[in-house]
């Protein structure tokens, strides 16, 4: 009884010493070889003088991804819109005359502020992607959020 | 739906074990007869336990490997950076290459001190001569694995080494320039021998030592383990008193051994991880360049003799080395009770330690 | 060792390897993940220059690429713009651009920095195209001397190629031409066409713009250096050239901020003493913010408001050395300045003057021995010896230094003068102002005591006297 007793134990210590350090050391082999997350950082991107977009005019800026940003200077103050339609991903353009955007591929419009007013972009509430626009100094600058790998 | 026909399940055994050993035809009872040899009593000593111990480190080296390989870039642009970025930038990547790293000097360390043993025991005499050739050619491939694990962190050493290491080749006689080029992969060292190292180190050397091994084993196994004529009193005559089984003791002994590297080496890795020296930079060879321990005395070798002769009497030295069963044959049949083995033995580890020792001791 | 033996050996084994594995976890866990460097933002215009430069022109590319203002997402566009005004604008891939960044583009984000710049000796260094240097420079030795050399320095004054009628000319693609002669150049002091001078990647160089750099002393170095100005090797040969060049490894030189004895402490550069900033005071770029005495001309002068100045630079020296020490090095620094004015510079004046007084030379620079004997005595080895003093290079103060302006004074300039004066009162009066000046009176011989007590000395140490 009492050998099987601690030989029970010895058997018990031995797999448990055993178990423990092969468990560490596979979540140990886990972590390496899983793709570490991306680092979220938010990044100032430079725009331009702020004299270059006086009020009631607007400009466009080229994203890193070669996407377009709308800047605009409006009552509210700086606001950048990106120009791909959130419906199919068509480019949407700016109609001065009626003061709003329209994407041409399926009569898309969404008004000043980006909001889809008509057509398919309304009809599944989208609008277009917002950017902060903020201001240093006499330069404005786009704040782009984005994960960068490492 | 019914069952359709099949074979008949007997109720005792259990189903799976049975649908398997249908599956899998293997005598199971001549499986365990083969693995569980004899061990004998003289195992018992940890000394007579170094030949198992590379081959756990090569198990390790195998798993550490292919963990590195998974972030490693075998690209002359690229390979220091990917080494750089395992080793500061991926979680726990310096931890994997140091025991990469470590592993690698045990092993080497273990397979010299194995040979040692084998050596001035005679053990590698008839009929096991063609073990102890193998054994030769596992000494080799081990040392290559070190030399080609070290040049792929493209580091100065890396570099020069496989820079001092290429016109080494050429130097020898004939067939040098070919190997030469054949080593570099071009009329420079450069991305095309990075590749040829990578190649060599993870393809070609793990697929020459696992059958190499396996050889080294299957013949152990074939002989049994050598017994000694230790020259004691109570010498039992019968087979089972002077030996062990296999399983559950001496198993036991090689988890001992396994565990206690696994400490040794999770140790050493913590207190000594491995660093990561100046990027391999072609214009410049480094005022203070050496290599890792095991090739010092070649590299004073070289610094004592000619070039042509050092690379021919290393070779040579390794043919003799190789074919010592034979020489050691004649020696004996001369005078059976010749202690000449010893005597070379003790000279060439003399010889060898004297030129590491000396090597190690100057400042560059 | 019986089977349960090796059972618990096995089982103490496995329980150490966990706790080594534990402590692997914990040496991972307080690890300093270095944080990836942000990637350069090519956005806006500049991509559709960068898409081209990359291929066309690919170091310029990688250095923009590396720099600060790559992260910034500040590109080619946003330096090389040009407005309808700008005389160099060009169109260039539907954009209005021009080759030639200046201060005035920096300005847009660094105008601090250009405040100060523009205030600085560095701003002007164009404007030595009235001096003697540049007449020996463009006339004595020739137009391309000036421009390969004094210019690459100084600054060139930008200027377009005209056609016979005065007008710009302009490529087929309707780029206006710069004149070779004034453009490529890098001098610090260049006048550009908006009007602008200075260029600022004379020391942070194009197109990476490092701090770096221009806390190396190497940048200075371009300029000054040389026979005039041995700055960078009276630097080299001082303590402080010395301390930068052992411990450049601590130097911490591409901090992003560079304060003396917070981010670093090893040695100064030229940076450190001149511009960069202490716990008490900011980074300046204007190089003469600290500056005491001017040692460029004949004379040396005290500049206007120098005691701010000097205690500006006291506070850096101050972050090293103890004020006694600093106060000491200036006591002998400023009566060094005084013993080369008073007892060369004024007198070598002085024989000057009185010699154009009394009509004996030509009022054209450079025609007579006697100008160039002079201009190497203040420009080149009075400048040697001043310099020398102030970063402490001994040599340069004194062999190369003074020895060469007492020798050049006693066995060339005085004789050349007392040949051409011979004769003339007024020129005569002036010899004779010198010869009674304590600091010359040794020519009137040693006594007997004094020569042999210099034997002496040559005897015990050669074993001959020098004769």
């Amino acid at each position: 009884m009492r050998t099987d007793r601690r030989q029970f134990l010895l058997s018990s210590a031995v797999a448990t010493g055993l178990a423990s350090a092969g468990a560490l050391l596979a979540s140990i082999v886990g972590r390496y070889l899983y793709p570490r997350a991306g680092v979220r950082r938010t990044r100032q991107l430079y725009v331009a003088p702020a004299s270059e977009v006086p009020p009631g005019t607007g400009r466009p800026f080229t994203l890193p991804d070669g996407g377009t940003a709308l800047i605009a200077n409006t009552d509210g103050g700086y606001a950048a819109l990106s120009n791909l339609c959130p419906h199919l991903g068509c480019k949407v353009h700016w109609e001065e005359t009626e003061r709003h955007f329209v994407c041409p591929c399926h009569d898309g419009i969404f008004d000043a502020d980006g909001a889809a007013v008509s057509g398919p972009p309304a009809d599944e509430g989208q609008q277009l992607t917002r950017y902060q626009v903020v201001q240093v100094g006499d330069h404005l600058f786009l704040e782009l959020d984005e994960v960068v790998e490492v | 739906m019914t069952m359709t026909a099949g074979p008949a399940v007997t109720p005792e055994s259990s189903s799976w074990a049975t649908w398997l050993a249908s599956r899998v035809p293997i005598d199971l009872e001549a499986l365990r007869h083969f693995s569980n040899e004899p061990v004998p009593n003289h195992l018992k000593y940890w000394w007579w336990c170094l030949g198992g111990t590379p081959a756990l480190l090569f198990g390790v080296q195998a798993v550490t490997g292919i963990l590195l390989t998974v972030y490693y870039i075998p690209d002359a642009g690229s390979a220091y950076e990917s080494v750089d970025r395992l080793t500061t930038v991926i979680p726990f990547g310096w931890f994997i290459r140091s025991i990469h790293r470590w592993a690698s000097h045990l092993m080497i360390a273990a397979v010299i001190l194995h040979v040692m043993r084998v050596f001035f025991t005679g053990a590698y005499r008839a009929p096991r001569e063609l073990n102890w050739m193998l054994g030769v050619l596992l000494l080799a491939v081990t040392l290559g694995f070190g030399f080609t694990g070290y040049s792929l962190v493209w580091e100065q050493l890396s570099y020069w080494g496989v820079t001092v290491a290429a016109n080494l080749t050429d130097a020898v006689p004939v067939v040098g320039g070919v190997m030469g080029r054949m080593l570099r992969g071009g009329e420079s060292v450069g991305s095309n021998t990075l590749t040829r190292l990578f190649i060599l180190h993870i393809g070609v050397m793990p697929t020459l030592l696992t059958l190499l091994l396996a050889g080294h084993i299957l013949l152990i196994r074939l002989h049994g383990v050598t017994e000694f004529e230790f020259e004691s009193p109570d010498k039992a005559p019968d087979e089972a008193a002077r030996t062990y089984p296999f399983f559950p003791h001496h198993a036991m002994t090689e988890v001992i051994i396994g565990v206690g590297l696994a400490f040794a080496l999770t140790c050493l890795a913590v207190i000594f991880p491995a660093e990561l020296a100046e990027k391999a930079n072609p214009l410049e060879t480094p005022a203070h360049i050496k290599p890792e321990w095991y090739f010092f005395w070649t590299f004073r070798w070289l610094k004592l003799t000619s070039l042509t002769f050092a690379v021919l009497s290393i070779g040579f030295a390794g043919f003799l080395a190789l074919i010592w069963p034979y020489i050691d044959e004649r020696l004996r049949r001369r005078n059976t009770a010749s202690e000449a083995s010893v005597y070379v033995g003790a000279v060439a580890v003399v010889v060898l330690l004297v030129l590491t020792i000396w090597e190690a001791m100057a400042s560059s | 060792m019986t089977l349960d033996e090796k059972r618990w050996v096995v089982a103490a084994l496995s329980f150490m390897f966990l706790g080594a594995l534990l402590i692997v976890a914990w040496v991972e866990g307080g690890r300093q993940r270095v944080q990836p460097e942000a990637a350069p933002v090519v956005a806006g215009e500049s991509a559709r220059c960068y898409d081209c430069h990359a291929e066309q022109t690919p170091v310029i590319a990688t250095q923009w690429a590396g720099s600060e203002h790559a992260r910034l997402g500040v590109g080619c566009f946003e330096c090389h713009r040009a407005i309808e005004s700008d005389a160099d604008g060009f169109l260039h891939e539907g954009q209005l651009i021009a080759t030639i960044a200046t201060p005035k583009d920096c300005q847009s984000c660094h105008a601090d920095i250009v405040d100060e710049f523009d205030r600085s000796h560095h701003s002007r260094a164009a404007e030595f195209v009235g001096s003697l240097d540049n007449v020996l420079g463009e006339i004595v030795e020739g137009r391309l001397a000036a421009v390969n050399g004094c210019w690459q320095c100084h600054g060139s004054p930008v200027r377009f190629l005209e056609t016979a009628d005065g007008e710009v000319q302009r490529d087929s693609d309707g780029k206006p031409m710069l004149d070779p002669q004034t453009w490529p150049n890098t001098g610090i002091g260049r006048i550009n066409l908006d009007g602008s001078q200075g260029s600022c990647s004379a020391c942070h160089s194009r197109h990476a713009f490092t701090t770096k750099m221009a806390r190396q002393p190497e940048v200075c170095g371009k300029c000054h250096m040389g026979p005039d100005h041995p700055q960078i090797e009276i630097f080299e040969e001082s303590k402080h050239g010395i301390a930068f060049r052992t411990q450049i490894d601590e130097m911490n030189l591409d901090a992003e901020t560079w304060v003396l004895g917070e981010d670093y402490s090893a040695a100064p550069t030229c940076s450190t003493c001149h511009m960069s900033a202490t716990p008490n005071q900011p980074i300046t770029h204007d190089v003469g913010a600290r500056i005491s005495w001017t040692l460029r001309p004949v004379v040396s002068t005290k500049l206007e408001n120098w005691e701010p100045k000097r205690n500006a630079m006291k506070d850096t020296c101050n972050q090293c050395h103890a004020p006694d020490f600093v106060d000491a090095f200036y006591v002998t620094f400023d009566d060094s300045i005084e013993m080369y004015n008073e007892k060369f510079a004024i007198p070598a004046q002085n024989v000057m003057a009185a010699l154009r007084e009394a009509d004996l030379l030509t009022p054209t620079p450079f025609d007579e021995e006697i100008e160039w004997t002079f201009f190497r005595l203040w420009h080149h080895e009075g400048r040697r010896a001043r310099m020398g003093v102030s970063m402490q290079g001994p040599d340069y103060t004194q062999w190369h230094g003074f020895f060469e302006v007492a020798e050049n004074f006693y066995t060339h300039f005085l004789p050349q003068a007392e040949e051409i004066g011979e004769g003339t009162a007024s020129v005569e009066a002036v010899f004779e102002e010198i010869r009674a000046m304590p600091e010359h009176l040794w020519r009137e011989g040693m006594s007997p005591e004094q020569r042999a007590e210099i034997d002496a000395f040559y005897q015990e140490r050669y074993g001959a006297v020098p004769r």
